[in-house]
């Protein structure tokens, strides 16, 4: 029950979301197809009626609440609230640390996201965004610390988790096959690498769309699902849940049968190999990771052709006179 | 990743590609089948070989024997003698026959419902612990009261008494006169042994193994008061007439296809043709002159009962909790005694004593062409992956088609030459055509719906056969004689009227479809194309699962592909719905019941039984993958029929 209701209310701030229009115009880009849009509704019905998203209600897992803050510091990003949207994604980052990468592209929302005739600069807005979110992170740490009888173990015990991978548990991400494989002694390296990698999408993506810091983070929760230490079906429904967003774009992608297909194969025969490993006992690890590799590649195709459609759409808006016409790479 | 995209995106916007789809999916089929024609052939199939090397099969000598014979004849006396008094004293004589052995017994009691008959019974079993282990592991030794076909297993009964008797007390003897160094007592048991009697075949071990894995629902099944380590192996002996037998026949198959560590088959057959001298026979081939119609035969014999994925022996409901379990059954009349057969059952325990881990050395996927020779599973799945592959490639070129404009579609092969020659030429930013180039937008919504409904309709018949008859007599189930007739005709009744329901139900959609919806050409090809693409897949993740089932199901839906809507010829879209109404699933298991001559009621009455108490999916499968995709081809191809009619009118 209570984990409908956080989905019903994860739902409610997609549909302020799509409310805002944040996806296809703010006051400082606007989309050529702006006029192609799914209603707010129909968005959260297909978040809610999302095959993912019910598999992880009926799983009750913690990630749903997460979901659910950076859902709503979105959405309060997208009506220009800083301080609720600080206040959310301190909770979500204070739940599961990753979210914390989102704040370049909050705040680049937050500020373009301004509907007041004197708006405010990007160095007031950063201000008060980062005094927000340090104060309430501090807030929320020291009433753990209090809670949990003045001891500061439960630092390690959960954000140490996160950072340095000690449960290597089968999941659907790519850490955990690596680090089992890996030799000890070059385990440290290889987490900084890892989370250097995840980190390093943030910069780029931010200072390349600069214009779309809505796109910046569903791009960035998309990357999130494929490369965070433990990822599962419920970030990626988070990510699809702001797929329709885009709707927009959809024509402009090229490989949405095919990604499609790889995604539904994934979802299918992982379980099966899943099974196959660890119940039947005929198969073996390298099954179950085979498949976990086609599902990343099956993500990772996804957002690397949302990311195309959408430079191609930005590419329109410069130059009105290419639309509907063949481009390629050189 | 940036080079094969590109190069991707003008493959699939060739059109030559399109027109060569279903030839492609032709040649995938054809190839599909002749592989799997060819797989009895020498250069395809393997001998089969020992790869645990701890098993040692044969390699020690047997004592059963002597005067075992006569232990063995008083109890046979004391099984024929309790058949004919009754059921209820059973398990009270058995528990007593345990005990004077000297060993520790303990029973239990199940009562299963299914399709308002109950099934109930009381197992008894009893445990020698392992005199040189620490009790972490067991084998199993199991004979069922009643056999698979309902006969009373009189000799086998018999004979895992004594053997339980002799290994318990005589081996020790046998030993010390051997050996003079040992005294009484010693054993070389190092796994705990198991004797276990069923009450029947198909519910009591499945009852028995669930509880051994607190997997039991408490309410139909009482908990195991006793239990041993870790169940390593299981061997059935099935020996259900006092005469002298010929051959051995070894039944693996598992419940939903599993099959057990080939390992195991292979030391039983080892044991039974090299030490014993005693012949193998495999899948009720009797007579195997080891030729390509019989090895074809027999890997086919096997691939059905894969596929039904029913339990085929008492050792099949041990296989999903992935304990490897074979049935030895005494077929035929011959020169071979009963002795020989416990000599063949103790030897094999030898083996599975040696070993030193849960078998898994050898295949878990294998399909037996006959005793000494297998296919593996790297050789076999390419068929069914082919024929699977073909209803991918046409979702694909399906969902490519539907993206072109209809004007396209139609000078489809005159636009060919003029893209490629500009895809060439140009190097930097080129530009093909727009038209062919521009992508229709594709209506999703209908199709995606239709689809998904069709899919979820198919829980309907699900219910309706699993379910039906439980809900006409749950008030009071009845046991098994007088029940028999009264849910056996409600059954036929209830999946012949389905039958005819079926028969109509897609030219009743075909008119919904056509007259409330009107979908475009776009929408039906791309619910061809969903249909097709979900079929594939649910096929591809069932192959790895259930080879047989998925190879079944995939050839006869093989028409699924081919079939277009043809509005303009309604004589022959009328002759292909008649032939696709043939190729209902209804109607196979119709026609199939008639080729096995096994009545239709029975073989659902056996789907119900397999679903509530062994956990079988292959209704799931039919229902819910085979049928949808069935009822969306035949509704497509109806549809051509309504449209032709309407325009006629018009």
């Amino acid at each position: 029950m209570l984990y409908i209701i956080v989905d019903l209310l994860s739902a409610s701030s997609l549909m302020q979301i799509a409310d805002t229009g944040a996806s296809v115009s703010s006051r400082v880009f606007a989309s050529q197809r702006k006029d192609v849009r799914w209603t707010s509704a129909a968005i959260g019905a297909a978040f809610l009626f999302n095959p993912f998203t019910i598999a992880t209600c009926i799983a009750r897992p913690t990630s749903v609440f997460t979901n659910c803050a950076i859902l709503t510091a979105v959405a309060k990003a997208a009506t220009s609230d800083i301080v609720p949207a600080m206040l959310a994604l301190a909770l979500s980052s204070y739940l599961s640390l990753y979210p914390i990468l989102l704040i370049p592209p909050l705040i680049l929302l937050c500020h373009d996201q301004q509907t007041a005739t004197k708006p405010k600069t990007i160095v007031q807005v950063t201000t008060t965004a980062l005094t927000t979110l340090v104060s309430a992170l501090t807030a929320l740490i020291g009433v753990s610390y209090v809670l949990t009888g003045g001891s500061w173990e439960f630092l390690s015990s959960t954000y140490g988790v996160q950072l340095l991978l000690p449960d290597l548990t089968p999941n659907v991400g790519l850490w955990w096959y690596f680090f089992i494989e890996m030799f000890d002694s070059f385990r440290e390296f290889f987490l900084g690498v890892f989370w250097l990698h995840l980190a390093a999408y943030v910069g780029g993506l931010s200072i390349r769309l600069r214009n779309q810091p809505l796109f910046v983070i569903t791009c960035l929760l998309g990357i999130f699902a494929i490369f965070k230490p433990y990822p599962s079906i419920s970030d990626t429904s988070l990510f699809l849940a702001l797929l329709p967003l885009y709707r927009h774009v959809f024509p402009l992608m090229r490989y949405t049968f095919f990604t499609t297909s790889v995604i539904l194969y994934a979802t299918l025969l992982g379980p099966a190999f899943y099974y196959l490993w660890i119940y039947a006992g005929s198969g073996n690890a390298n099954f179950f990771y085979a498949i976990t590799l086609v599902w990343s590649l099956g993500l990772s195709v996804v957002v690397a052709d949302l990311l195309f459609a959408v430079l191609r759409d930005e590419w329109e808006v410069e130059r009105p006179d290419m639309k509907g016409k063949e481009v390629r790479q050189i | 990743m940036a080079l094969i995209f590109p190069a991707v995106s003008t493959l699939h916007r060739d059109p030559r590609l399109l027109g060569y789809s279903p030839y492609v999916s032709t040649l995938c089929i054809v190839i599909g089948v002749v592989w799997l024609l060819l797989l009895p052939l020498n250069e395809y199939s393997r001998q089969t070989y020992i790869s645990e090397n701890a098993l040692l099969p044969g390699q020690v000598h047997t004592y059963f024997g002597g005067s075992e014979q006569h232990v063995f004849k008083a109890y046979k006396r004391e099984v024929e003698v309790l058949n004919t008094n009754g059921t209820d004293l059973v398990a009270a004589k058995l528990d007593e026959i345990f005990k004077s052995a000297g060993l520790k017994v303990a029973r239990q009691k199940y009562e299963y419902t299914s399709s308002g008959k109950r099934h109930s019974g009381e197992n008894v079993y009893s445990i020698l612990h392992a005199p040189r282990g620490d009790a972490t592991e067991a084998v199993v030794l199991v004979a069922a009261w009643r056999n698979m076909s309902g006969e009373l297993n009189e000799s086998g009964v018999a004979l895992v008494l004594t053997l339980a008797r002799y290994f318990k007390s005589t081996k020790g003897q046998f030993l010390c006169n051997s050996r003079a160094n040992h005294c009484l007592g010693w054993s070389l048991w190092s796994k705990d042994i198991i004797f276990l009697i069923t009450a029947d075949s198909k519910a009591g071990p499945q009852a028995w193994v669930d509880a051994y894995h607190d997997a039991h629902s408490p309410t139909s099944v009482s908990s195991l008061p006793l239990k041993g380590g870790v169940l390593q192996g299981v061997v059935v002996v099935d020996y259900p007439f006092s005469h002298h037998f010929e051959s051995i026949h070894i039944v693996y198959d598992g419940i939903n296809g599993q099959l057990p560590n080939l390992d195991l088959f292979n030391t039983a057959v080892s044991i039974a043709s090299g030490q014993m001298g005693i012949g193998t026979v495999l899948q009720q081939m009797w007579k195997h002159d080891d030729g390509y119609r019989d090895r074809l035969r027999t890997m086919l014999r096997g691939m059905v009962n894969q596929g039904l994925g029913h339990a085929s022996g008492p050792h099949s409901s041990f296989i999903p909790y992935h304990v490897d379990a074979i049935t030895l059954q005494a077929v035929g009349e011959g020169s071979h005694d009963e002795m020989a057969l416990g000599r063949t059952v103790e030897s094999l325990l030898r083996s599975l004593n040696n070993l030193l881990e849960h078998f898994h050395q050898s295949f878990f996927f294998y399909l037996l062409v006959q005793a000494n020779r297998f296919v593996s599973i790297g050789t076999y799945l390419p068929s069914a992956m082919l024929i699977v592959v073909n209803f991918t490639i046409t979702a694909m070129s399906l969902w490519v088609q539907s993206g072109r404009p209809e004007a396209a579609n139609a000078n489809l092969r005159g636009h060919s030459g003029q893209t490629t020659k500009s895809v060439k030429a140009d190097r930097v930013a080129d530009v093909t055509p727009a038209q062919s180039a521009a992508v229709a937008e594709r209506k999703l919504f209908l199709p995606l719906v239709f689809v998904i409904g069709a899919h979820f309709l198919g829980v309907v018949p699900l219910y309706i056969f699993n379910r039906s008859s439980e809900k006409v007599f749950s008030p009071r189930p009845i046991s098994w004689p007088r029940a028999t007739n009264m849910v056996y005709q409600m059954i036929t009744i209830v999946f012949f009227s389905f039958t005819a329901f079926n028969f109509i139900l897609p030219y009743v959609s075909a008119v919904i479809l056509e007259c409330y919806f009107h979908p475009t050409r776009q929408e039906i090809l791309l619910i061809k194309s969903f249909s097709l693409l979900l079929l594939g897949m649910f096929l591809s993740a069932l192959a790895t699962l259930n080879f047989s089932l998925a190879f079944l199901i995939g050839l006869s839906s093989v028409p699924l592909t081919f079939v277009h809507p043809i509005p303009r010829h309604p004589k022959i879209a009328a002759v292909a719905g008649i032939f696709m109404s043939l190729l209902a699933p209804t109607m196979v298991l119709i026609c199939s019941s008639i080729y096995w001559e096994i009545p239709v009621g029975n073989i659902l009455i056996e789907a119900a039984f397999g679903w509530d108490v062994w956990g079988m999916w292959t209704q799931v499968v039919v229902w819910c993958v085979w049928w949808p995709a069935w009822l969306t081809g035949t509704v497509l191809l109806a549809s051509s029929l309504v449209k032709s009619s309407n325009k006629q009118r018009s």
